[in-house]
């Protein structure tokens, strides 16, 4: 029988849960990936939040449809000479008082451009989390560790930051002399290259980061436990030693995490 | 039978976390257990409470005294054996035992006030059972203490029984507030685990303490 | 990129000028924005026009000179030129990567600096973007204009595009004088300016100054 035993039903590990939720800080990702034959370099932070918590044995927190929140940031590095035909201002010709001067075809070189987009989204997933009790630099932790990555449903996302390239792209190119002419075919063209399929399979992976080892903190306390704070020059502070911490889901009339500490 | 029944959180402590608890708060904190007066304590300290002498007419400066308790071990109901009679616990009560070694300054009086007494302690060690219940402070948000109170104390092995109901009642009022100073908070109640915000208890009963509640 | 600034010629600029007078012209070719000319030029960076004593025999022709890098000198290409009077030569960016520059030039009877245009010099620049482009004199004569840049309709075809950007726009400045003083062309058509008389002039966007240059100096 260990000293202290700590239980709660869904309904608490719900409220646990979500304040571990809150409490998570999910470090901001950047890379860098192919959107189809371009390279982005990108940037990436993400929260969670919402989300109900079901608990079976053994040791299975189910979480389901929780809301991954994230904003990212792509800069797509296009070199218009790649994707533009060939365009030369033809010769003119232009009669003058000193005769027809005529000035040479002049070739324009399309530039590169850096297109910068900016997407924050929600994505809903559903996964699995088991129990994972470690005690680590002098504190005890109970974490719920996701595992395995769910698979996310990105195509309206990926669309969206299709969509988001082609206006940030037109922007960027609005600046540029000549393109004029070429300016829908250029968006065109950069949408078409890049696709749904390319934004998933780059997004896919990055939010995948963040769900990879997903890890909700459910209880972290000092082993050194402080019962009491000192109360005076005469009244030390008062602590007890947490020897072992297990925690597990126990299933009988109602499924319940059970936390056991041994002082 | 689930742990927390109709409600949505559960704490247990058991008799050995409350010895624990017991144990490391006058561990760090003796002199809840040690008082007197000088020149057996000479001031108060971490170890012990200096206390004023015993004062009587004519005993310059008083009696001196010294009690010293040993660490008190708690018994939660059901009991772990027989307590001494007439001392009985119920569900949601506890037994406490300890040792008491009260001590005094004999003191040999000069009469001619040519020169000073001498003073020789003498001592007794008894020891003594209880029995008591929990007292509760709920400061709401989750915030709170459960105390110790004591019911009834038998003092062991003394006679005449006016002696031993005198004696056992200095060291009921004595223990008691030496118990008193001990206070478990609820956080401590789940090692941190939960803020609880308490529905039903605390009981005793399978050797625990028992509160049900939700989380806050 | 491709800012109207004849002080700074461009790929998509030319920068011509009619020689009347015979004589050898030495000129050459620098990407400071300011210069002391010819006199402390290196051989290997000063180039040659020989205009002939006699004119030609027919109309007056044009002649073309390329600027490219090489290295870190700008060359001109041919190197030396010999041309008849009347005859003109247009200075053209080799692509992009040529970076702006100017061309001054020292004759016996005469003097060119692209960098304050004067008779007989020629600039040409074709507009890259939509908008209305006020051009003055940074050198403060009072000389300008203005440009309305109109964009192609969405659906213009290629035959059609082709043929409007074959088109271009004279302006002749005669002192401080321009026309048309005001033109209104499409996206990649050419304005040639003409400069039968100019104090020491340049066409340069009004955005590129700072308010209140390029003002009549007086």
């Amino acid at each position: 029988m260990s000293d202290l035993l700590a239980a709660i039903d869904e309904t608490a590990a719900n409220t646990i849960l979500h304040d571990a939720e809150s409490a998570l800080s999910l470090p901001p990702q950047s890379g860098s990936g192919s959107l189809g034959p371009f390279t982005a370099a990108w940037s990436a932070s993400a929260s969670l939040t919402g989300g109900t918590v079901t608990l079976s044995a053994p040791n299975i927190v189910h979480f389901t449809n929780v809301d991954l929140n994230y904003s990212v940031s792509f800069s797509l590095s296009i070199d218009l000479n790649s994707i533009l035909p060939d365009f030369c201002l033809p010769q003119i010709c232009i009669p003058t008082p000193w005769g027809d001067i005529c000035t040479p075809q002049i070739c324009i070189s399309w530039p590169t451009i850096t297109v910068p987009v900016s997407h924050s989204g929600t994505v809903t997933f559903s996964a699995d989390f088991g129990i994972n009790v470690h005690l680590t630099g002098g504190q005890w932790f109970v974490d719920v560790v996701i595992l395995a990555i769910p698979s996310l449903s990105l195509d309206a996302e990926a669309a969206a930051i299709v969509a988001a390239l082609g206006l940030a792209a037109s922007a960027a190119m609005l600046a540029i002399p000549f393109i004029g002419p070429f300016l829908a075919l250029a968006v065109a063209a950069i949408t078409a290259l890049i696709g749904i399929a390319a934004v998933t399979g780059l997004l896919g992976p990055i939010l995948g980061l963040f769900l990879d080892g997903l890890t909700l903190t459910i209880y972290q306390q000092p082993q050194v436990f402080e019962v009491l704070p000192a109360g005076g020059p005469f009244d030390p502070q008062v602590n007890v030693l947490l020897n072992a911490v297990t925690a597990d889901v126990e299933v009988s009339d109602k499924n319940e995490l059970v936390l056991r500490v041994d002082v | 039978m689930s742990f927390t029944q109709t409600h949505h959180a559960f704490v247990a402590v058991d008799e050995d976390g409350v010895n624990d608890f017991v144990t490391a708060f006058f561990t760090a904190r003796p002199r809840y257990l040690h008082y007197g007066s000088p020149p057996f304590v000479a001031a108060t300290g971490i170890t012990q409470t200096e206390m004023g002498a015993i004062p009587f007419p004519f005993i310059p400066g008083g009696i001196a005294w010294r009690v010293d308790f040993g660490l008190p071990q708690i018994d939660l109901y059901p009991p772990n054996g027989p307590l001494p009679a007439p001392l009985t616990m119920a569900v949601g009560q506890f037994s406490v035992h300890a040792q008491v070694r009260l001590t005094v300054g004999c003191g040999t009086l000069d009469q001619t006030g040519d020169k000073g007494g001498t003073i020789t302690p003498i001592s007794t060690t008894l020891d003594v059972w209880a029995v008591g219940g929990l007292l509760v402070d709920n400061f709401g948000g989750g915030n709170g203490n459960l105390r110790f109170q004591l019911d009834e104390l038998e003092v062991l092995g003394v006679e005449p029984e006016s002696l031993r109901n005198v004696l056992d009642c200095v060291l009921r009022m004595m223990l008691q507030a030496a118990l008193s100073t001990f206070t478990l908070p609820f956080h401590a109640l789940s090692a941190g685990f939960l803020t609880l915000t308490i529905e039903a208890g605390p009981e005793i009963d399978n050797d625990q303490i028992e509160v049900w509640g939700t989380v806050s | 990129m491709t800012a109207l600034d004849s002080r700074f010629l461009q790929y998509t600029n030319c920068f011509g000028h009619r020689f009347v007078s015979p004589g050898l012209v030495r000129y050459r070719l620098s990407t400071l924005p300011t210069g002391t000319g010819l006199a402390h030029a290196a051989d290997a960076d000063v180039f040659t026009i020989e205009v002939a004593a006699e004119p030609a025999g027919q109309a007056a022709k044009q002649h073309g000179v390329t600027v490219r890098l090489e290295g870190r000198r700008l060359v001109a290409d041919p190197p030396k030129l010999r041309i008849h009077p009347h005859d003109v030569v247009i200075w053209t960016a080799e692509g992009a990567g040529t970076p702006p520059y100017s061309v001054l030039g020292q004759g016996e009877r005469l003097a060119f600096d692209s960098r304050a245009l004067t008779a007989g010099c020629l600039f040409s620049h074709p507009f890259g973007l939509p908008g209305a482009v006020r051009w003055t004199d940074a050198n403060g004569s009072g000389l300008g204009g203005e440009i309305v840049v109109a964009s192609h309709e969405p659906n213009v075809d290629a035959d059609h595009l082709q043929e409007r950007l074959s088109s271009g726009t004279l302006v002749t400045v005669r002192g401080t004088e321009a026309q048309p003083g005001r033109i209104e062309i499409f996206v990649g058509q050419t304005v040639l300016w003409l400069f039968e008389d100019a104090p020491g002039v340049t066409v340069t966007d009004s955005r590129l100054l700072p308010a209140g240059s390029g003002a009549p100096s007086g």
